[in-house]
Protein backbone atom coordinates (compact mmCIF):
# COMPACT_ATOMS: atom_id res chain seq x y z
CA UNK A 1 0.00 0.00 0.00
CA UNK A 2 1.06 3.52 -1.00
CA UNK A 3 0.17 6.67 1.33
CA UNK A 4 0.47 10.03 -1.07
CA UNK A 5 3.61 8.28 -2.52
CA UNK A 6 5.14 7.41 0.20
CA UNK A 7 4.90 3.47 0.36
CA UNK A 8 4.77 1.45 3.63
CA UNK A 9 7.20 -0.53 5.49
CA UNK A 10 5.35 -3.71 4.14
CA UNK A 11 5.70 -2.55 0.67
CA UNK A 12 9.41 -1.84 0.84
CA UNK A 13 10.26 -4.90 2.83
CA UNK A 14 8.87 -6.61 0.24
CA UNK A 15 10.84 -4.90 -2.43
CA UNK A 16 13.65 -5.49 -0.59
CA UNK A 17 13.51 -9.20 -0.04
CA UNK A 18 13.56 -8.80 -3.97
CA UNK A 19 17.11 -7.04 -3.91
CA UNK A 20 15.63 -3.59 -4.64
CA UNK A 21 18.41 -1.51 -3.29
CA UNK A 22 16.16 1.88 -3.37
CA UNK A 23 13.40 0.18 -1.47
CA UNK A 24 16.20 -0.89 1.06
CA UNK A 25 17.44 2.49 1.38
CA UNK A 26 14.05 3.60 2.15
CA UNK A 27 14.21 1.84 5.10
CA UNK A 28 17.38 2.66 6.44
CA UNK A 29 16.76 6.32 5.68
CA UNK A 30 13.35 5.66 7.66
CA UNK A 31 15.01 4.41 10.93
CA UNK A 32 18.72 4.52 10.85
CA UNK A 33 18.26 7.19 13.61
CA UNK A 34 16.14 5.26 15.62
CA UNK A 35 18.51 2.04 15.40
CA UNK A 36 21.41 4.37 16.68
CA UNK A 37 19.30 5.86 19.37
CA UNK A 38 18.49 2.56 20.44
CA UNK A 39 21.68 1.05 19.92
CA UNK A 40 22.91 4.04 22.24
CA UNK A 41 20.67 3.78 24.98
CA UNK A 42 22.08 0.03 25.12
CA UNK A 43 25.69 0.53 24.75
CA UNK A 44 26.37 3.81 25.86
CA UNK A 45 28.68 4.70 23.49
CA UNK A 46 28.69 6.22 20.16
CA UNK A 47 31.24 4.28 18.20
CA UNK A 48 29.54 0.90 19.80
CA UNK A 49 25.92 2.33 19.17
CA UNK A 50 27.21 3.33 15.38
CA UNK A 51 28.58 -0.37 14.78
CA UNK A 52 25.36 -2.19 16.04
CA UNK A 53 22.93 0.03 14.04
CA UNK A 54 25.15 -0.59 11.00
CA UNK A 55 25.31 -4.24 11.71
CA UNK A 56 21.85 -4.59 12.56
CA UNK A 57 20.67 -3.49 9.06
CA UNK A 58 23.12 -5.96 8.18
CA UNK A 59 21.49 -8.72 9.79
CA UNK A 60 17.89 -7.46 9.28
CA UNK A 61 18.57 -7.61 5.58
CA UNK A 62 19.86 -11.33 5.75
CA UNK A 63 17.22 -12.32 7.66
CA UNK A 64 14.42 -10.60 6.20
CA UNK A 65 12.31 -13.44 5.30
CA UNK A 66 12.20 -14.10 9.42
CA UNK A 67 10.26 -10.78 9.28
CA UNK A 68 6.71 -12.45 9.69
CA UNK A 69 4.91 -8.85 9.82
CA UNK A 70 6.17 -6.67 7.79
CA UNK A 71 3.98 -3.74 8.36
CA UNK A 72 5.81 -4.19 11.83
CA UNK A 73 9.56 -4.38 10.36
CA UNK A 74 10.77 -1.29 12.57
CA UNK A 75 9.93 -3.22 15.80
CA UNK A 76 11.45 -6.13 14.38
CA UNK A 77 14.02 -4.36 13.36
CA UNK A 78 14.97 -2.21 16.97
CA UNK A 79 14.61 -5.30 18.35
CA UNK A 80 17.50 -7.06 16.45
CA UNK A 81 19.42 -3.22 17.58
CA UNK A 82 18.73 -4.10 20.78
CA UNK A 83 19.88 -7.49 20.91
CA UNK A 84 23.48 -6.87 18.91
CA UNK A 85 23.90 -3.96 21.12
CA UNK A 86 24.42 -5.98 24.43
CA UNK A 87 26.00 -8.66 22.69
CA UNK A 88 28.29 -5.94 22.05
CA UNK A 89 28.72 -4.75 25.33
CA UNK A 90 29.60 -8.50 26.67
CA UNK A 91 32.02 -9.40 24.24
CA UNK A 92 33.62 -5.98 24.53
CA UNK A 93 32.89 -5.71 28.37
CA UNK A 94 35.00 -9.08 28.25
CA UNK A 95 37.77 -8.19 26.55
CA UNK A 96 38.29 -4.71 27.88
CA UNK A 97 38.69 -6.42 31.82
CA UNK A 98 41.77 -5.89 33.20
CA UNK A 99 42.92 -3.87 29.32
CA UNK A 100 41.93 -0.58 29.61
CA UNK A 101 41.17 1.92 32.15
CA UNK A 102 38.34 3.05 31.69
CA UNK A 103 38.72 6.77 31.05
CA UNK A 104 40.45 4.93 27.89
CA UNK A 105 37.76 2.95 26.78
CA UNK A 106 36.64 5.21 24.03
CA UNK A 107 38.02 4.15 20.78
CA UNK A 108 38.30 8.00 18.91
CA UNK A 109 39.38 10.39 21.16
CA UNK A 110 37.02 13.55 21.46
CA UNK A 111 38.41 16.02 19.87
CA UNK A 112 36.68 18.41 21.95
CA UNK A 113 36.15 17.01 24.94
CA UNK A 114 37.43 20.28 26.74
CA UNK A 115 34.25 22.10 25.08
CA UNK A 116 31.00 22.68 26.67
CA UNK A 117 29.48 20.72 24.08
CA UNK A 118 31.23 17.74 25.22
CA UNK A 119 30.59 18.69 28.69
CA UNK A 120 26.86 18.40 28.30
CA UNK A 121 27.04 15.33 26.18
CA UNK A 122 29.18 14.18 28.92
CA UNK A 123 26.32 14.69 31.97
CA UNK A 124 24.03 13.62 29.44
CA UNK A 125 25.16 10.28 29.13
CA UNK A 126 26.03 9.91 32.82
CA UNK A 127 22.59 11.18 33.60
CA UNK A 128 20.88 8.56 30.67
CA UNK A 129 23.48 6.01 32.28
CA UNK A 130 21.68 5.90 35.21
CA UNK A 131 18.19 5.05 33.65
CA UNK A 132 16.75 1.63 33.72
CA UNK A 133 17.11 0.37 30.29
CA UNK A 134 13.22 0.63 29.02
CA UNK A 135 12.68 4.38 29.91
CA UNK A 136 16.28 5.29 28.19
CA UNK A 137 15.35 3.44 25.35
CA UNK A 138 11.83 6.08 25.17
CA UNK A 139 13.47 8.86 25.62
CA UNK A 140 15.86 8.61 23.16
CA UNK A 141 13.29 7.70 21.01
CA UNK A 142 11.04 10.35 21.79
CA UNK A 143 13.96 13.30 22.23
CA UNK A 144 16.58 12.23 20.02
CA UNK A 145 14.55 10.54 17.34
CA UNK A 146 11.51 12.49 17.56
CA UNK A 147 8.85 9.66 17.65
CA UNK A 148 5.67 10.56 18.70
CA UNK A 149 4.11 8.39 22.55
CA UNK A 150 2.07 6.32 19.36
CA UNK A 151 4.68 5.65 17.46
CA UNK A 152 7.12 4.53 19.81
CA UNK A 153 4.32 2.56 21.53
CA UNK A 154 3.47 0.79 18.43
CA UNK A 155 6.82 -0.06 16.83
CA UNK A 156 7.47 -1.14 20.11
CA UNK A 157 4.76 -3.23 21.17
CA UNK A 158 3.80 -1.59 24.16
CA UNK A 159 1.35 0.09 25.65
CA UNK A 160 0.85 4.06 25.25
CA UNK A 161 0.20 5.01 29.03
CA UNK A 162 3.34 2.97 29.17
CA UNK A 163 5.54 4.97 27.22
CA UNK A 164 4.10 8.09 28.51
CA UNK A 165 4.89 6.64 31.97
CA UNK A 166 8.80 5.70 30.86
CA UNK A 167 9.06 9.30 29.21
CA UNK A 168 7.90 11.11 32.32
CA UNK A 169 9.93 9.35 34.95
CA UNK A 170 13.03 9.16 32.73
CA UNK A 171 12.84 13.07 32.12
CA UNK A 172 12.45 13.65 35.76
CA UNK A 173 15.34 11.69 36.72
CA UNK A 174 17.43 13.11 33.57
CA UNK A 175 16.88 16.62 35.09
CA UNK A 176 17.45 16.06 38.74
CA UNK A 177 20.42 14.20 37.63
CA UNK A 178 21.32 17.10 35.82
CA UNK A 179 20.64 19.91 37.85
CA UNK A 180 23.12 17.81 40.02
CA UNK A 181 26.12 16.01 38.70
CA UNK A 182 29.51 17.58 38.41
CA UNK A 183 31.02 17.22 34.77
CA UNK A 184 32.62 14.04 34.67
CA UNK A 185 33.57 13.83 31.21
CA UNK A 186 32.25 11.54 28.01
CA UNK A 187 30.08 8.67 29.30
CA UNK A 188 31.57 5.52 29.76
CA UNK A 189 30.31 1.78 28.33
CA UNK A 190 27.90 0.13 29.80
CA UNK A 191 28.86 -3.62 31.06
CA UNK B 1 28.57 24.53 34.48
CA UNK B 2 26.41 24.79 31.47
CA UNK B 3 22.54 25.71 31.92
CA UNK B 4 20.75 22.50 30.23
CA UNK B 5 18.18 23.45 27.63
CA UNK B 6 14.67 22.17 27.85
CA UNK B 7 12.42 22.03 24.93
CA UNK B 8 12.19 20.10 21.25
CA UNK B 9 15.04 19.07 19.27
CA UNK B 10 13.76 22.58 17.00
CA UNK B 11 13.81 24.49 20.36
CA UNK B 12 9.93 24.78 21.03
CA UNK B 13 9.12 23.72 24.45
CA UNK B 14 6.71 20.38 24.31
CA UNK B 15 3.46 20.58 25.42
CA UNK B 16 2.26 17.79 23.50
CA UNK B 17 1.63 15.07 26.28
CA UNK B 18 1.17 17.32 28.96
CA UNK B 19 4.02 16.47 30.44
CA UNK B 20 6.96 19.02 31.61
CA UNK B 21 9.48 20.19 28.83
CA UNK B 22 11.68 17.47 27.12
CA UNK B 23 15.52 17.56 28.60
CA UNK B 24 17.41 18.45 25.06
CA UNK B 25 18.79 15.42 23.87
CA UNK B 26 19.99 16.72 20.80
CA UNK B 27 23.61 17.44 21.59
CA UNK B 28 23.87 13.09 21.58
CA UNK B 29 22.93 13.11 17.59
CA UNK B 30 26.08 13.03 15.81
CA UNK B 31 24.85 14.63 13.14
CA UNK B 32 24.41 18.17 15.58
CA UNK B 33 28.20 19.06 14.88
CA UNK B 34 28.73 16.91 11.45
CA UNK B 35 26.02 17.89 8.54
CA UNK B 36 27.36 14.83 6.46
CA UNK B 37 27.53 12.36 9.13
CA UNK B 38 23.85 10.89 8.27
CA UNK B 39 24.51 10.25 4.87
CA UNK B 40 28.09 8.67 5.68
CA UNK B 41 26.04 6.46 8.00
CA UNK B 42 23.40 5.63 5.21
CA UNK B 43 26.39 4.99 2.69
CA UNK B 44 28.47 2.68 4.73
CA UNK B 45 25.05 0.41 5.10
CA UNK B 46 24.31 0.49 1.62
CA UNK B 47 27.81 -0.38 0.64
CA UNK B 48 27.71 -3.37 2.37
CA UNK B 49 24.18 -4.39 1.67
CA UNK B 50 24.90 -4.10 -2.13
CA UNK B 51 26.39 -7.23 -1.81
CA UNK B 52 23.54 -9.14 -0.74
CA UNK B 53 20.92 -7.29 -2.57
CA UNK B 54 22.78 -8.30 -5.66
CA UNK B 55 22.61 -12.06 -4.67
CA UNK B 56 18.92 -11.09 -3.72
CA UNK B 57 18.03 -10.10 -7.25
CA UNK B 58 20.01 -13.18 -8.52
CA UNK B 59 17.83 -15.43 -6.24
CA UNK B 60 14.79 -14.11 -7.84
CA UNK B 61 14.91 -15.90 -11.05
CA UNK B 62 13.48 -19.54 -10.05
CA UNK B 63 12.25 -22.12 -12.39
CA UNK B 64 8.94 -21.03 -10.32
CA UNK B 65 9.63 -17.35 -11.92
CA UNK B 66 10.47 -19.15 -15.67
CA UNK B 67 7.28 -21.49 -15.39
CA UNK B 68 5.26 -18.75 -14.01
CA UNK B 69 6.48 -16.49 -17.37
CA UNK B 70 5.59 -19.72 -19.96
CA UNK B 71 2.09 -20.26 -17.75
CA UNK B 72 1.35 -16.31 -18.60
CA UNK B 73 1.45 -17.27 -22.08
CA UNK B 74 0.48 -20.77 -22.07
CA UNK B 75 -2.53 -20.47 -20.47
CA UNK B 76 -4.92 -18.09 -22.47
CA UNK B 77 -3.80 -19.91 -25.70
CA UNK B 78 -4.68 -23.23 -23.88
CA UNK B 79 -8.31 -21.45 -22.59
CA UNK B 80 -8.59 -19.97 -26.31
CA UNK B 81 -7.88 -23.68 -27.69
CA UNK B 82 -10.75 -24.90 -25.79
CA UNK B 83 -13.20 -22.44 -26.23
CA UNK B 84 -12.71 -22.90 -30.12
CA UNK B 85 -13.25 -26.35 -29.24
CA UNK B 86 -16.15 -26.05 -27.25
CA UNK B 87 -17.36 -24.10 -30.25
CA UNK B 88 -16.63 -26.99 -32.52
CA UNK B 89 -18.82 -29.20 -30.41
CA UNK B 90 -21.50 -27.25 -30.20
CA UNK B 91 -22.10 -26.67 -33.52
CA UNK B 92 -21.78 -30.50 -34.56
CA UNK B 93 -20.85 -32.00 -37.65
CA UNK B 94 -21.68 -29.79 -40.49
CA UNK B 95 -23.59 -31.46 -43.56
CA UNK B 96 -21.03 -29.96 -46.30
CA UNK B 97 -17.76 -31.21 -43.98
CA UNK B 98 -15.79 -33.34 -46.24
CA UNK B 99 -16.37 -37.51 -45.82
CA UNK B 100 -13.05 -38.20 -44.06
CA UNK B 101 -11.37 -42.08 -45.13
CA UNK B 102 -8.55 -43.96 -43.69
CA UNK B 103 -5.80 -44.83 -46.07
CA UNK B 104 -6.58 -48.23 -47.30
CA UNK B 105 -10.23 -47.27 -47.95
CA UNK B 106 -8.58 -44.36 -50.25
CA UNK B 107 -6.93 -46.94 -52.34
CA UNK B 108 -9.87 -49.76 -52.24
CA UNK B 109 -12.45 -46.74 -52.79
CA UNK B 110 -14.79 -47.56 -55.69
CA UNK B 111 -12.22 -50.65 -57.04
CA UNK B 112 -14.92 -53.64 -57.05
CA UNK B 113 -16.43 -52.61 -59.68
CA UNK B 114 -12.71 -53.12 -62.07
CA UNK B 115 -11.18 -55.45 -60.31
CA UNK B 116 -12.08 -58.38 -62.89
CA UNK B 117 -11.95 -56.57 -66.16
CA UNK B 118 -8.36 -55.52 -64.82
CA UNK B 119 -7.57 -59.30 -63.93
CA UNK B 120 -8.59 -60.41 -67.35
CA UNK B 121 -7.25 -57.86 -69.35
CA UNK B 122 -10.10 -56.86 -71.58
CA UNK B 123 -12.53 -54.59 -71.86
CA UNK B 124 -15.24 -56.21 -72.87
CA UNK B 125 -17.11 -58.11 -70.48
CA UNK B 126 -18.62 -60.98 -72.72
CA UNK B 127 -14.64 -62.46 -72.31
CA UNK B 128 -15.24 -63.05 -68.68
CA UNK B 129 -18.86 -64.59 -69.03
CA UNK B 130 -17.40 -66.94 -71.86
CA UNK B 131 -14.25 -67.44 -69.47
CA UNK B 132 -17.19 -68.75 -66.58
CA UNK B 133 -19.08 -70.56 -69.10
CA UNK B 134 -16.36 -72.90 -69.75
CA UNK B 135 -15.12 -73.65 -66.75
CA UNK B 136 -18.05 -74.88 -65.65
CA UNK B 137 -18.71 -76.62 -69.06
CA UNK B 138 -15.25 -78.56 -67.84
Amino acid sequence: MVVMGRPDDSELVRRARGGDGDAFGVLVDRYMRAAYAVALSVTGSHEDAEDAAQESFMVALQKLEECRSPERFAGWLLTIVRNRSRNLVRRESLRDTDELPASARSRAPTPDRETERSELRGRLAEALDALPQAQREIVLLHDLEGWKHREIAERLEIPAGTVRSHLHFARKALRDALDESPVRGAGGKRA
Amino acid sequence: MNKVRTGGPDGRENHDDGLNSRVVMTELDPGISDSGYWDRFRFRIMSRAAEELARRRAAGVTIGDVLEKWSRTLVPLAAAAAAVALILIWRGPSIDAPLTMGIEEALTWDLEDEVLPTLFGGEAPGEASAFIFASEAF
